[in-house]
């Protein structure tokens, strides 16, 4: 057999098995000197290299379960009732009760049913009284366990250990016991590690020869944390628009229907506002939180395009929110500096009364932007989408015409994947409509989506789903493809 | 959105129709679809299945997408003529409305086309356009809903009234053989069952009859079998009914200029009774600045370029008058009665682009006159995550509407009344119910998901947690009595599940978040506590204390309750079926003060 390097803690494991041939791995780890974690990955290497094998073994293990862990001296109940009667004589049964307090009940019913006792009625008072003692067993069911649980400081102790009967009738009531099996790995040498040289010198432990070890055997993989995949993405797209100039902002999930359809100029009796499509939350209604000017110009907006009444109380309602247009909007129309030059963006979950799919999700993250600023045009809008999407590593961009109710004109852009060899649609744009932004300066340029599809397309994940399963192995091993 | 199927065949034959013999081939058609703004969703050749805006319904049809086709390509420009004939000047209305449907839908309108022919293919894609209109502006067939009849069939002729019938009144109705009253078309038939709530609760139920009383429809219900439109029918009557004028003279347009440039030619009817009228089917005159154009858009089109434009989307600029002199660069538009979607001018800047062609519009990028920033949450987190990914974290994703059994149910509480709670109303999924209000009986259940995987597992989530009650949020404009139902909070929480997990090993991960996350000014205390999530004795409150001015005008020393930590109930565990101890924390993150810079 070729020579092969032995690492120390090898070395002193094959000893140890030389002089006692079949160990738990817990004892191993004593006899050899080793802490568990190097008796286990010394193991692990011997068994690689062929010079170990591993047997399991499965052991029965029983404790003091909730119910016996609240008895008083780990006595069975009735081994207490009837040690009261027969040290004290017959008694009247709500003396005995109030001495076992709730324990009474479940005695009663056992030395009852057993014949270890009986009631009597004296005038009108319950008696208790004992059988005579030769009628009651020295040992009760079950005793015999819950005692050996007791010398054990209610344990565990091995299943073997005690009468498979006696404690049969213990498993039988409530979480008096609990059994757990538990696997035990046992370690012996195999025969190729008859021949192996496992002498060491104890002194020169880690040094250059003796302590050489085989660096080409494998190893556990170390656990890395990590930021979710997902999430990665959304700082990226954070990162890209703090360096094109827009500063973050945040808002509530919980929207009045006022910000979240009304002022976007979505009708009142429009089907995405119905509660297929859109969550209500089952609570008051809050306040619009709008100024009366900014309220009568949109209830005035809706009555004049769609030729119907706006009700406030249905812009009262509370909703998730649908888009994050309500927050950048918003921030655009309540800020005191609403009129100067603003680049803003917001990232947050959003939310759709829909049936999750591969492709649909209840809930997800969108991103919003807006620019309010002089000369800002379509073909700016469209140069800032080209170059965002160019910075998350997606050259191929193209727009068409689509229609959004709160922006016009609008777009859509395009993306072309190479994997899935077509063009991808990413986010809506457009000028919001004069209605939506009336009292501010300039027109205002909005585009947003949603960002779970860049993930997908960075990650080269088909099913949305994904991403919200927080399935450890996929969080662990999702990778970055370059050819998104 | 509406999505429909065309045939290339179809639409390169109507495109080239009327194009001075120019044949458009499909590639060109095909390249074009999308600068329509309809999206192709499958494409073999032969067949293409396009998705269209819910505001363009007039594209439910290979004709109403080759009119737009034959603008874009250059094939036909301008104003699509509906030459609908007007009804005689003194003849006599031949649609009455009678008062009985002023409560119940006061409004009918109707037209006549004449003379065309019905293949099957054309009756299949009527059948479309006339149920997306439904869906869409017809808001169900609440609003308005359209009847289809074929005109040579309505056997008592002209004039036809339309009034209200009791539900004992019988007929043959669509796709049926026998009379039924209209009690046995709600309960025995599809459309009655599905449409049949928009008329009850009246006595009487709307319906059309003809010149000798039999019944031609029952709107919004079901027409009736004797005016069955079948291929081969030449003559088409076409009512629409509603509650919305407005509404039912838009998809009369819609269904009228598809049935015209199908081939046939309209008649326009007298219609008078309530306040019904006969369908003006008009052009309005929309003014658009080419000047606001080119600035919205970027680009720097003449006024004759943007009329031109306009041509391409079938609409009609109105010649600029030269002798009114000046640089005057509104172009007055007509806008035919199809396209209810154009409402101002922003709607005709839309058009312009779409007639200049989208791919031509070419991205400029100039430079930010602003500088970017954090939100400062976003930076608390980001020093979160950096800790607890460093501490061998794997960060979890879970949804903000969870549900009662892992809010509740699993996680050690007892299920509350729902006006404890904050319910979606009809929620699509019980999965997402319930709005959660912590964060670690999500993280626990993701636990119970991977008890196949390696161990140590360590999960984290920051997230939005939500309470019911108002609690102003930072910045908001509220004022006091006008506070949110609602009240949102963000909470950082952190479970390690591996054998030798515990107590410390949860307050020591938490100091250390903290102190990544907050100013090193603030120091923690625990002290015992009770908590459904943890174990009994193996529980802390947890709080914070600002020693300094570092809590942003916060009392000295104060402490501030701020969340829990501990061993995490063996009870919730075993429900689990995980096997090895756990134990975390959550902890609020709006009451921690930002880490000093």
């Amino acid at each position: 057999m070729p020579e092969m390097v032995l690492h120390i803690i090898e070395k002193k494991i094959i000893s140890s098995l030389r002089s006692e041939p079949h160990q738990s791995l817990g004892r191993l780890a004593g006899s050899a000197g080793l802490s568990l974690d190097q008796a286990r990955r010394g193991v692990e290497w011997l068994r690689h290299k062929g010079l170990a094998e591993v047997s399991e073994s499965e052991e029965t293990a029983i404790s003091l379960g909730k119910n016996g862990m609240r008895l008083p001296h780990t006595m069975l109940p009735e081994r207490q009732l009837l040690d009261m009667l027969l040290k004290g004589g017959p008694q009247e049964m709500p003396v005995l009760q109030d001495n076992m307090g709730p324990l009474f009940g479940v005695a009663m019913g056992i030395v009852k049913r057993n014949g270890w006792a009986a009631t009597r009625s004296e005038k009108g008072r319950i008696v208790v009284s004992a059988a005579p003692p030769k009628d009651i067993p020295g040992m009760l069911p079950g005793e015999a366990t819950m005692r050996a649980l007791a010398g054990a400081e209610g344990g565990p102790i091995s299943a073997e250990s005690v009468d498979p009967s006696d404690l049969e009738s213990l498993l039988r009531r409530p979480e008096l016991v609990t059994k757990t099996v538990t696997k035990t790995k046992h370690v012996s040498l195999s025969e190729a590690a008859g021949s192996v040289d496992a002498s060491f010198d104890e002194g020169r432990e880690g040094g250059a020869k003796a302590g050489a070890i085989d660096v080409g055997a494998d190893v556990p993989a170390a656990p890395r944390g990590r930021r979710h995949p997902l999430k990665e993405v959304i700082s990226e797209i954070r990162e890209i628009f703090v360096t094109m100039g827009f500063s973050e902002v945040s808002g509530s999930v919980v929207q009045p229907c006022f910000w979240n359809f009304d002022a976007l100029l979505t009708p009142q009796d429009h089907p995405s506002r119905e509660m297929q499509d859109t969550f209500y939350l089952d609570v008051a209604p809050g306040g619009l939180d709008s100024t009366p000017a900014h309220t009568r110009r949109i209830s005035k907006a809706h009555r004049d395009t769609w030729h119907q009444k706006w009700d406030a109380a249905e812009a009262g309602r509370m909703v998730l929110r649908t888009h994050t247009t309500c927050v950048t909007l918003r921030r655009l129309l309540q800020s005191p500096d609403a009129l100067g030059d603003a680049r803003i963006f917001s990232l947050g979950r959003v939310f759709r009364n829909e049936k999750t799919s591969y492709k649909h999700l209840a809930e997800f993250t969108q991103v919003e932007g807006v620019v309010h600023e002089a000369g800002s045009t379509i073909r700016g809008l469209m140069g800032i989408q080209a170059e965002f999407y160019r910075r998350l590593g997606l050259p191929k961009v193209r727009f068409w015409p689509t229609f959004f109710p709160y922006t016009e004109p609008s777009f859509q852009s395009m993306v072309y994947n190479e994997r899935l060899g077509k063009w991808v649609e990413l986010f809506g744009m457009g000028i919001f409509h004069p209605h939506v932004t009336r009292g501010l300066k300039h027109p205002v340029l909005a585009w947003g989506g949603g960002v779970e599809r860049i993930a997908m397309l960075k990650y080269g994940v088909d099913d949305v789903r994904e991403f919200y399963a927080n399935n450890l192995g996929l969080l662990r091993g999702m990778r970055r493809r370059d050819d998104a | 959105m509406p999505v429909v199927e065309l045939s290339y065949e179809r639409l390169e034959g109507l495109v080239s129709r009327g194009g001075g013999g120019t044949r458009v081939s499909r590639d060109e058609i095909s390249e074009k679809l999308p600068y329509l703004g309809l999206d192709i969703e499958y494409d073999d050749g032969d067949a293409v299945r396009i998705e269209y805006s819910p505001n363009r319904p007039d594209y439910a049809t290979d004709v109403g997408v080759s009119l737009a086709l034959q603008g874009l390509l250059g094939v036909r420009m301008g104003p699509v003529p509906l030459d609908a004939a007007p009804p005689a000047p003194s003849g006599p209305d031949r649609i009455v409305a009678r008062r009985q449907v002023a409560g119940v839908r006061p409004v009918i309108t109707g037209i006549m086309a004449r003379g065309g022919t019905l293949d099957d293919h054309m009756l299949r894609q009527l059948v479309t356009l006339q149920e997306d209109l439904h869906l869409g502006l017809g808001r169900g067939r609440k609003k308005v809903a359209i009847g289809l009849h074929d005109a040579s069939k309505i056997s008592g002729g002209f004039p036809l009234t339309y009034t209200a019938v009791s539900a004992g009144h019988r007929f043959v109705p669509l796709n049926e053989t026998k009379e039924m009253t209209i009690s046995q078309i709600i309960k025995g038939t599809k459309a009655g069952r599905a449409y049949g709530h928009l008329v009850a609760g009246h006595e009487r139920f709307p319906a059309i009859l003809d010149g000798g009383g039999n019944t031609v429809s029952l709107p919004p219900i079901i027409n009736s079998a004797m005016t069955a439109v079948t291929t081969g029918t030449t003559d088409i009557f076409v009512d629409v009914t509603g509650v919305s004028q407005h509404a039912a003279e838009d998809a009369l347009a819609i269904v009228a200029v598809t049935l015209r440039a199908a081939g046939f030619s309209l008649e326009r009817i007298g219609i008078g009774g309530g306040r019904n009228r006969t369908p003006p089917l008009e052009t309005r005159t929309i003014p658009v600045s080419v000047g606001r154009a080119n600035e919205m858009l970027g680009l720097g089109l003449s006024v004759s370029d943007a009329a031109s434009c306009l041509e391409r989307c079938r609409l009609q600029p109105v010649p600029q008058d030269s002798s009114g002199g000046g640089q005057n660069d509104v172009i007055p538009c007509l806008v035919p009665p199809y396209r209810p979607d154009i409402v101002s001018e922003v709607d005709l800047v839309e058009e312009i682009a779409l007639g200049y062609g989208t791919w031509r519009i070419r991205p400029v990028l100039s430079p930010s006159k602003t500088f970017g920033a954090y939100d400062a949450a976003s930076v608390t987190h980001d020093a979160i995550d950096m800790a607890l990914v460093g501490m061998g974290y794997v960060e979890a994703l879970n949804p903000g509407l969870s549900n009662a059994r892992i809010l509740y149910e699993m996680a050690g509480r007892r299920t509350p009344p729902r006006s404890r709670m904050i319910s979606a109303v009809d929620s699509k999924s019980r999965e997402h119910s319930v709005l959660r209000d912590s964060l670690l009986p999500g993280l626990v259940e993701n636990l119970s998901r991977n008890i196949h995987e390696e161990y140590p597992q360590k999960l984290y989530e920051t997230g939005t947690v939500f309470l019911r009650g108002g609690r102003r949020a930072a910045g908001s404009s509220k004022r006091a009595d006008d506070a949110p139902p609602v009240s949102e909070r963000m909470h950082v929480a952190a479970v390690a599940a591996h054998t030798d997990s515990g107590f410390s090993e949860a307050k020591s991960v938490l100091q250390t978040v903290l102190g990544a996350a907050v100013s090193d000014a603030s120091e923690i205390r625990t002290a015992p506590a009770l908590h459904h999530m943890f174990a009994d004795g193996r529980c802390a409150k947890v709080s914070i204390i600002i020693r300094d001015g570092a809590g942003g005008g916060r009392a000295r020393g104060r402490r501030h309750v701020i969340g829990y930590a501990g061993e995490i109930d063996p009870a919730i565990l075993s429900a689990y079926r995980i096997r090895v101890p756990a134990a975390g924390f959550e902890v609020s993150l709006p009451d921690v003060p930002p880490a000093a810079a």
